[in-house]
């Protein structure tokens, strides 16, 4: 060591002095900034923090709720919640995709188109997303589930959950009375959450039907459950750590749906399922009396079960296209010219505003000549001479045709109206359509070139023309002249309870109105409708006699109907014979004296009226006779005596 | 005025090794807590106990040996890192991508947490030798301990681990600071730092490495990625609010949202079970420690004495002020352990061994001039 560079003690130290102030305030300026930072993430934002730190762990699972049964008057099923497996896949946990599809699809078989929809849908989740399982294919068989299980060591991020299924055990029976369920779409979702969160999206929801109309007590409510998770969202056994829940409430179960009651009888229902075997065309027997829905048919019908399981686009393209619309309620979502049907409303008109008279006679050669312009009769020969119970007996056109001349079309439509044509009757499944009753207003509005005259009125007292009706309509208006003037609301759900069999709802007889005519001119007019079943001549005679025969315990009034096909002339499918056929109306109610049941029934391009659609509706009378008053009726009856040509209307 | 120094020096001694001992204590319950998530037992505590025991056997050895003997060993033990950390490159093990330790069988060891000691003995005692005290050294004299910190600092980047070799950089700055160089030079020293920097991160930097960083600029941008560790663990220290959520009551750790949570951030379950109040004692305790190494330094008229406890300083003042950053969010995440509070035998030792040669310090002021 060299001795120039000896240095002393305070040398050296006033040599460092400067370095430890240095270093000093470094530490003191360091440390207060950590401090800030701690007071910052533990006073000013603690809370923030706190609530972050109990999201990570803590999870909300949504409980949901079985949603309510569909039952008959009887109590028996129509609509229920049966246990289904599902496989989902919870992307975070699955090492390759396609090799766990193309494994899956070699064990059960996934749909090919559903293949890329599946792998899309798994690749678009984005951070937390990925640790939500995905629902990839829904209700699969036991074999299915025992052939994934074998291998799940093998499919990672696989796995079967059960969850309930809406299940219609009937397959189509009374499809169009309960609708199905589906996954709600995001319209529906803003429409029903309203800010709220009560659906969610992927939720079961009611599509159509009455499980559309009554989705608010069928789907019963939500609960939820609390539970812990590890940052790898896995869950954690609850027991071990259940001091992390103190202040959650573990879990508030789902109250289950409320049970819906219908007014339809099961055994009736599927009895006249069997014997209406129509392609197209809708059927509704109800109570005249109270209204309420007996049962009701609408063809073609659909599979409740498989239209609220996950389709593909190509089968719900079919059923949307399908010429014959199954989707469609014939008996509240289709309307049609009523044809001789509607021959009521010009008769009560004219007999209550004492136009004519019960004795009233008119002539008929088979055609009215108004202006230059002929309306026929369907008759072509004319039915001669007849008062207006003959005529409805007889459904002579011509007569009718003179009404609607005098009532003029204002009257015609008021009293369509009084009867409920032309406007919703508030049955609570799907959309009712209120089909078309004209007046001159109508005309003036829809009518560009020439204004209103009174061929639409003759038209109209006739049922034809622009007057559109749908089969409800007709039921209840007819109901309507049964029960002695009282326009029903149509009932079809009986009561709604929950499943601590509590009543929450109960539809009682429910009149609209009370139709401002005379008791006699009703009568007048049941007394030929009467004659339509009973009497020679009748429209309806032949028809009755080949369901009943000689037997008339049972007085029957009815009127037939045919809707003209025109729209159809010039359409595309003009070879084909079949839509060419005109519409078949019939309606009837039994028994005229203290009358029980009320059947009407509309055949599209079934042809006339008395032999394409009062079959089907006398059927269902007799068989209602058979099953709720155990009347006998001969099994067959002989046609070959009687020589009555079939009438045309 | 002999006297009067000697008692000074040994209140500071026994307030220095009680803070510690709290430290070690306070260490090993968090532990408890820490590595215990949902009642499943683990061995960090009670393996750390075992590591105190070890930790403080070799210390005698740092304490009862004088300072003077321990500066003619520090290059060697300087030459002996630097094998080792060749040997950690040649046979290390490979643990998450980086091979960091040497299995001894028995027990592995870390060398570059012990390289930190040899670059403090080392570098204290080039500037022991020179003993050109008079005047701000000029930079290009600097060479030889520029040359001490960055050959084990590329072993070390190469294993990698970017924390340990920016906490030996930044110590061997410190000390060369320490020892006052010109502030013109110092001002090139830290541009070639960033131009170091910016090579680094074209060069060398791995990959997740990176992401770390950018992560720490942006943290909310990628949640369950690269910054899950830096909001994990902000998460977990502000939920801890001003009283804690209680021993043992740690939802991060005992549903494993923090990775790594026995090693590096082991105070932010701390923080999350104690609140704020626990947090600020523990923060007093370091700043305590930090104080009264940096004054047992200047008590010491001896240079190699001065230098050697102040990197210790340098090296507890780093590894609390980074460890605390990177939990808080300030810092990005890189590994720096926590002294005395983090799981691991060869950061304890570390530790304890740089108390020791403080203490040792300490305990001989006076004596040799």
């Amino acid at each position: 060591m060299l001795e120039d560079k000896i240095v002393t003690e305070n040398e050296v130290r006033n040599f460092y002095r400067l370095s430890y102030i240095i270093f000093s305030l470094i530490v003191v300026l360091v440390f207060a900034i950590i401090i800030l930072r701690l007071y910052k993430i533990q006073i000013k934002m603690g809370e923030y923090y706190y609530d972050r730190s109990e999201k990570n762990f803590i999870q909300e699972i949504r409980l949901s709720p079985l949603r309510g049964r569909i039952l008959d008057i009887k109590g028996r099923v129509l609509a229920q919640n049966r246990p289904s497996f599902n496989l989902f896949i919870t992307p975070a946990f699955v090492k390759n995709y396609r090799k766990t599809l193309e494994m899956l699809d070699r064990l059960i078989g996934i749909p090919e188109e559903r293949f890329n929809d599946i792998i899309l849908e798994i690749k678009k989740k984005r951070g937390l997303e990925r640790f939500k399982p995905i629902k990839v294919l829904s209700d699969l068989n036991f074999d299915q589930v025992a052939i994934i299980e074998s291998n799940i060591e093998e499919l990672s991020g696989v796995e079967i959950l059960m969850d309930s299924f809406r299940d219609y055990p009937l397959g189509n029976v009374a499809s169009h009375i309960l609708g199905y369920v589906g996954e709600i779409d995001k319209k529906t979702l803003l429409e029903k959450n309203k800010g709220t969160e009560l659906y969610k999206q992927g939720d079961i929801i009611g599509k159509r039907g009455i499980e559309l109309s009554y989705e608010d007590f069928l789907r019963g409510e939500e609960g939820k459950e609390y539970i812990l998770v590890d940052a790898k969202g896995f869950r954690v056994d609850q027991a071990e750590v259940k001091d992390f829940l103190k202040e959650k409430a573990r879990k508030i179960p789902p109250k289950q749906g409320a049970d819906v009651i219908l007014t339809i009888d099961l055994d009736y229902q599927r009895e006249l399922e069997k014997i209406f075997d129509v392609l197209d065309g809708g059927l509704i027997a109800i109570n005249p009396l109270s209204g309420k829905i007996y049962a009701l048919i609408s063809r073609p019908s659909y599979s409740p079960s498989k239209l609220s399981q996950r389709i593909s686009k190509v089968e719900w393209n079919t059923l949307v296209n399908d010429p014959l619309k199954p989707l469609v309620n014939k008996v509240t979502q289709d309307h049609y010219p009523p044809g001789s049907t509607f021959k009521i409303v010009p008769a009560l008109a004219a007999l209550n505003k004492k136009v004519v008279t019960e004795h009233t006679t008119s002539f008929c050669n088979g055609v009215f000549q108004f202006g230059t312009r002929p309306f026929r009769c369907w008759a072509k020969k004319g039915h001669g001479s007849l008062s207006i119970h003959r005529a409805i007996v007889q459904s002579c056109d011509v007569y009718f045709y003179r009404l609607g001349e005098k009532l003029d079309i204002d009257n015609i439509y008021d009293y369509a109206k009084m009867l409920g044509f032309g406007s919703k009757l508030g049955l609570e499944i799907d959309e009712e359509i209120p089909g078309v009753i004209p007046n001159k207003e109508y005309y003036k509005k829809n009518r560009k070139f020439g204004s209103y005259h009174k061929g639409y009125a003759i038209n109209s007292s006739i049922g034809q023309g622009d007057v559109a009706i749908t089969l409800i309509q007709l039921a209840y208006a007819y109901a309507a002249l049964a029960n002695g003037g009282k326009l029903l609301k149509p009932i079809i759900v009986e009561e709604i309870r929950d499943r601590e069999n509590k009543r929450l709802l109960k539809n009682e007889i429910n009149v609209i109105t009370h139709l401002p005519i005379d008791k006699n001119v009703i009568n007048t007019v049941v007394k030929g409708l009467y004659g339509v079943t009973s009497e020679q001549g009748g429209t309806a005679f032949y028809q009755r006699y080949k369901v009943f025969g000689n037997d008339k315990r049972i007085k029957i009034a009815g009127k037939t109907g045919t809707a003209q096909v025109i729209e159809m002339r010039d359409g595309k499918n003009v070879s084909d014979a079949y839509m060419h056929k005109d519409h078949a109306w019939f309606v009837a109610w039994a028994d005229v004296e203290n009358p029980e049941i009320l059947v009407a029934a509309l055949h599209k391009h079934g042809g006339h009226g008395a032999s394409g659609a009062a079959p089907y509706v006398f059927k269902a009378i007799k068989i209602f006779y058979e099953m709720y008053k155990g009347m006998e009726f001969q099994e067959k009856v002989s046609t070959t005596n009687i020589s009555y040509i079939e009438a045309g209307d | 005025m002999e006297t009067l120094t000697r008692k000074k020096s040994n209140t500071n001694i026994g307030i220095l090794l009680l803070l510690c001992l709290i430290l070690i204590i306070v260490g090993i319950v968090n532990l408890f807590s820490v590595a215990t998530p949902r009642g499943i037992e683990s061995q960090y505590h009670s393996q750390q106990v075992i590591w105190v025991i070890i930790g403080i056997l070799i210390c005698s050895f740092f304490v009862v040996v004088d300072y003077k003997k321990l500066e003619t060993l520090s290059y060697p033990l300087y030459l002996v890192c630097i094998i080792l950390l060749v040997a950690v490159l040649l046979f290390g093990k490979t643990a998450m991508g980086a091979k960091r330790w040497l299995d001894f069988g028995i027990f592995q060891i870390q060398p570059a947490e012990i390289t930190k000691i040899a670059i403090i003995l080392s570098i204290s005692k080039y500037f022991s030798d020179k003993k050109e005290v008079y005047e701000s050294w000029p930079i290009y004299k600097l060479h030889v301990p520029m040359i001490l910190v960055l050959l084990p600092f590329i072993l070390i980047i190469k294993q990698p681990d970017l924390g340990t070799a920016l906490i030996l950089l930044l110590i061997g700055g410190f000390i060369i600071i320490f020892n006052r160089i010109k502030i013109s030079h110092f001002i090139f020293m830290l541009l070639a730092g960033v131009g170091f920097s910016l090579l680094a991160w074209y060069k060398f930097l791995k990959p997740y490495q990176k992401k770390r960083i950018i992560a720490f600029l942006n943290p909310e941008s990628d949640v369950l990625g690269s910054a899950y560790h830096s909001i994990q663990s902000i998460i977990a220290v502000g939920s801890g609010q001003m009283f804690g959520k209680g021993y043992m009551k740690s939802t991060q750790s005992q549903f494993s949202f923090l990775p790594e949570q026995h090693t590096d951030f082991v105070f932010s379950i701390f923080a999350e079970e104690w609140g704020f109040v626990g947090s600020l004692v523990i923060i007093i305790i370091c700043i305590s420690i930090l104080f009264l190494i940096l004054k047992i330094s200047s008590l010491s008229n001896d240079i190699f004495a001065k230098n050697v406890s102040f990197g210790a300083f340098a090296y507890f003042f780093l590894h609390f002020s980074i460890n605390i950053g990177m939990l808080l969010g300030l810092l990005p995440v890189v590994g720096v352990t926590f002294p005395f509070l983090s799981y691991g035998g060869s950061s304890l030792v570390s530790s304890m061994i740089l108390i020791s040669i403080v203490i040792n310090v300490g305990v001989r002021t006076g004596k040799h001039e």
